[in-house]
C-alpha cells in the first residue's frame, strides 16, 4: 500500500497497482523504493484525490495509454469520450478544472485527456459570448476591438 | 523524478489581472496552465471553416487572445471558402491580391511551422495567376494543400489545371531548363483534390517535380478520362513512389481495375490504399486465364469498393503485410444472387497473400475484416471467417438484404457452431476477436463489444446468437433495403457531395 497526503492534511491508504497510473506516483516510488512515510500532494486535496482514486480504481489493470502525442497532430484527435468517463465528468464546472489539475500534477495522461475534452466539447461550436456566459469569463473587449480582431482576420470579402 | 508543481498560467504581461480577476474562484477555467487551455482549444476544433472557430476563441477575452496569437500551431491551417468567380481583372480582379494579403497576414503568424491550406470554390475561377504564383512560391513551406470545387453542374476545374501547370513551371530552374529541377512543394505531405462532379479529361499530377515528398493523395472526382489516364499509365515509375497513402474515388471509372493494379505498381512503399469506384469497368480476366501475381509488400490497409471486376482482380494479387481489408459494393450475379464474388476472390488473396507472407518470413495475420456487400447467405463466407479465424480483432459482417433470403443465413452460423464444436472447449472462436459487428440496413447494424452478453453469446453458441437476433436483422434490413435492389449500401449506396 502506498501513503498519500494531500494538501488538507488528509492521509489515503492505496493500493500501489492503483495509483501506479499516475507517472509521478509511479516514478517517485520507484526512486524511493519501498517506505512507510506517506507522499505529499500539496497540490491536490482530499476530495479531488477521491475523485482521483475513483477513476484510478476503474481502471485497475488496464494498460496505460500511449506516449505522448505530437501537438500538430491534436487536432484530428476524435472529442469521443466513453460513456463511464462521462459519467465520471458530470461534475462542476470547479471540480472539472480541479481534476484536471490534479491530473496534470500527478501526470495520468488518460484522465487529463479526458477532462480536456470534456471542457473542450463544452466550448466546441458556441460563440465567444456563449463560451464567456459557460465560463464565466469576463469580456474585456470593447465592442470595436472584437469588431477589428474579427475584420481583420476573416476572410469575408468573398462570401 | 523533480517533482512537478502546480504551475501558475503563464500570463501575458498586459492580462495578468484580468486573469487574476477571473482566477478568484478555485476551479475557473484561467487557473489552468497555458499549455492545457492551448491543449483545450485544439481539441475544441477551432480549425473550422474561414477559422470562425478560431476567432470567436480569440475574442472571448484578452487573456485567450493572446494566448492564441501566441501560439504558431494556430496559423498554419487556414480553410478558405470562396464564394465568386475569381478573375486576374474587373470588378473581382482586386480580391486576388486582398486574397494573398490575408493569407501572408495569417501565415505569417505561424511562423516556421509548415502550412496547410483548404481552398474550396463555390463559383469556377478562373486561371489566376497572382494566387498560383503565391500557392507555388519556394519561400513557402506547404504541408497539406486542398482544393474542393462545389459546383453544380461543372464538368471541369480549369483552375486547378492551370496552378498544376504552374507548379511545373515554378519547378523549373529559371536560369537553364536542363538543369535539375526545384520542387515548388518540396515539403508538402498531403494533397487533396475533392470535386465530385468533375470530369478531369487533362489533369496532369506531375508530382515527382513538384512535391517528391508527397506522402498522402486524396482524389475524389466523377471521372478521369482520356488523357489523365494516358497520363498515369504512361508515367514514369516514381511518380507515386512517396506515397505512403492513396484515397482514390470516382464515380465512374473506365479503366479502374487497371489503374487499381497500376496504383499498386506505381506506389512500392504504400500502406494504406482506398480506392472506390461506383461504376461497371471492363472484365478482368476469368478463372483460368493467365494473369501475373501482383505482389506488394507494404500495404497494411486495402479499402476496395468496385464493381465484379475488382473482385476478380484480387484473385491475382498478394499482400503479405495486410492487416485491414474492407471489402464491399460488388454486385452479385444477376443468376445466382446468393453468392458474390467477393469471397471466392478474398479467399485467393489471402492464400497468396499468406504464401507470400511465408516466403518473406513474416507471419501473415488479418486483424480487420469487413466485408460489406457479402452477406451470410454466400456460402464461402464461412470460409473466409475461418481463415482469419485466430488473428482477426474486429470483424463486420452483412446480414442479407430480403432479395437475397432465399438462401437461409442460418447456414453461415451453423457452420460456426459446428467449428465452435470442433475446438477445445477452452479456446474461443475467435480468440482475438474484441467487436463483432452485424450490418443488416443503411444505417442499422448490431456491434456486440467484447465482454458483453451477446458477444460472449456468439462466442460460445453462434447459432443462438442467429436464433435471437437473425429475424430481426432480416426483417429491419428488409424495411431499410435500397429500392433498386442493389443491397443496403452502407458505406457505398450513397455519394454525397464533399
Amino acid at each position: 500500500m502506498v501513503l498519500l497526503l494531500t494538501s488538507d492534511n488528509e492521509m489515503f491508504s492505496v493500493a500501489e497497482d492503483v495509483i501506479k497510473r499516475s507517472a509521478y506516483i509511479k516514478n517517485m516510488l520507484e526512486d524511493v523504493g519501498e517506505s512507510d512515510l506517506p507522499i505529499p500532494l500539496p497540490n491536490v486535496e482530499s476530495n479531488v484525490l477521491v475523485k482521483i482514486l475513483e477513476y484510478c480504481e476503474h481502471y485497475r489493470g488496464e494498460p496505460l495509454p500511449a506516449s505522448d502525442v505530437d501537438p500538430a497532430e491534436i487536432g484530428d484527435r476524435s472529442l469521443d469520450i466513453a460513456d463511464w468517463d462521462q459519467k465520471y465528468m458530470a461534475v462542476d464546472q470547479e471540480m472539472l478544472f480541479e481534476i484536471i489539475l490534479a491530473a496534470n500534477y500527478l501526470d495520468i495522461k488518460s484522465l487529463l485527456d479526458v477532462g480536456c475534452k470534456t471542457v473542450a466539447k463544452m466550448m466546441k461550436g458556441k460563440s465567444s459570448e456563449e463560451i464567456r456566459t459557460l465560463f464565466n469569463i469576463a469580456n474585456d473587449f470593447t465592442p470595436e476591438e472584437e469588431a477589428q480582431i474579427r475584420k481583420e482576420n476573416a476572410w469575408a470579402e468573398c462570401r | 523524478m523533480p517533482a512537478k508543481r502546480r504551475r501558475a498560467a503563464r500570463v501575458p504581461e498586459a492580462d495578468k489581472s484580468l486573469k487574476q480577476e477571473n482566477a478568484q474562484n478555485m476551479g475557473h477555467i484561467n487557473q489552468l496552465p497555458t499549455e492545457l487551455l492551448v491543449y483545450i482549444f485544439i481539441l475544441s476544433d477551432c480549425k473550422r471553416e474561414d477559422s470562425v472557430g478560431l476567432l470567436n476563441l480569440a475574442c472571448v477575452c484578452k487573456f485567450w487572445h493572446e494566448i492564441l496569437f501566441s501560439y504558431p500551431h494556430f496559423w498554419s491551417y487556414l480553410d478558405i471558402v470562396i464564394g465568386v468567380k475569381l478573375k486576374n481583372s474587373g470588378p473581382h480582379g482586386v480580391l486576388l491580391p486582398k486574397l494573398c494579403r490575408h493569407l501572408d497576414r495569417w501565415y505569417g503568424r505561424a511562423g516556421d511551422v509548415p502550412r496547410s491550406l483548404t481552398l474550396t470554390f463555390h463559383k469556377a475561377a478562373t486561371k489566376t495567376r497572382v494566387l498560383y504564383d503565391y500557392l507555388t512560391s519556394s519561400n513557402l513551406k506547404w504541408k497539406s494543400l486542398t482544393f474542393k470545387y462545389d459546383l453544380k453542374g461543372s464538368l471541369n476545374f480549369p483552375w486547378l489545371d492551370g496552378l498544376m501547370e504552374h507548379a511545373m513551371q515554378a519547378s523549373r530552374s529559371p536560369e537553364d531548363d536542363t538543369s535539375d529541377a526545384v520542387p515548388c512543394w518540396r515539403q508538402l505531405e498531403m494533397l487533396e483534390i475533392i470535386s465530385p462532379k468533375t470530369y478531369y479529361t487533362a489533369l496532369d499530377l506531375p508530382l515527382e517535380s513538384v512535391a517528391p515528398n508527397l506522402q498522402h493523395l486524396k482524389i475524389r472526382v466523377c471521372e478521369m478520362r482520356g488523357s489523365m489516364s494516358r497520363s498515369i499509365f504512361s508515367g514514369s515509375k516514381g511518380l507515386f513512389a512517396s506515397l505512403r497513402t492513396i484515397s482514390w474515388e470516382e464515380y465512374n471509372g473506365p479503366n479502374s481495375v487497371e489503374f487499381f493494379k497500376s496504383l499498386l505498381r506505381m506506389a512500392p512503399n504504400l500502406e494504406k490504399l482506398k480506392f472506390r469506384v461506383s461504376e461497371g469497368s471492363p472484365a478482368f480476366p476469368l478463372e483460368g486465364a493467365t494473369v501475373p501475381l501482383l505482389e506488394h509488400t507494404t500495404l497494411r490497409e486495402l479499402s476496395l469498393h468496385g464493381s465484379d471486376s475488382f473482385g476478380q482482380a484480387l484473385r491475382r494479387i498478394s499482400v503479405p503485410c495486410l492487416e485491414a481489408l474492407h471489402v464491399g459494393c460488388f454486385r452479385c450475379h444477376k443468376q445466382d444472387r446468393t453468392r458474390s464474388l467477393t469471397v471466392n476472390s478474398l479467399n485467393l488473396l489471402l492464400r497468396n497473400s499468406s504464401a507470400s507472407a511465408s516466403a518473406m518470413g513474416v507471419e501473415f495475420g488479418i486483424k480487420v475484416l469487413d466485408l460489406h456487400g457479402t452477406p451470410f447467405t454466400d456460402t464461402g463466407l464461412l470460409a473466409e471467417c475461418i481463415t482469419v479465424r485466430e488473428t482477426v480483432e474486429t470483424l463486420s459482417l452483412e446480414a442479407p438484404p430480403s432479395w437475397k433470403i432465399r438462401t437461409p443465413s442460418a447456414v453461415f452460423f451453423t457452420g460456426l457452431q459446428d467449428l465452435r464444436n470442433s475446438i477445445h472447449q477452452a479456446e474461443e472462436l475467435f480468440p482475438r476477436l474484441r467487436s463483432f459487428e452485424v450490418v443488416y440496413g443503411p444505417k442499422k447494424s448490431q456491434v456486440l463489444e467484447r465482454g458483453t452478453a451477446d458477444f460472449d453469446l456468439f462466442q460460445q453458441y453462434p447459432m443462438e446468437l442467429w436464433a435471437k437476433s437473425g429475424k430481426v436483422w432480416a426483417e429491419e434490413g428488409a424495411d431499410s433495403e435500397d429500392s433498386r435492389g442493389r443491397g443496403p449500401g452502407r458505406r457505398g449506396g450513397g455519394w454525397s457531395l464533399l
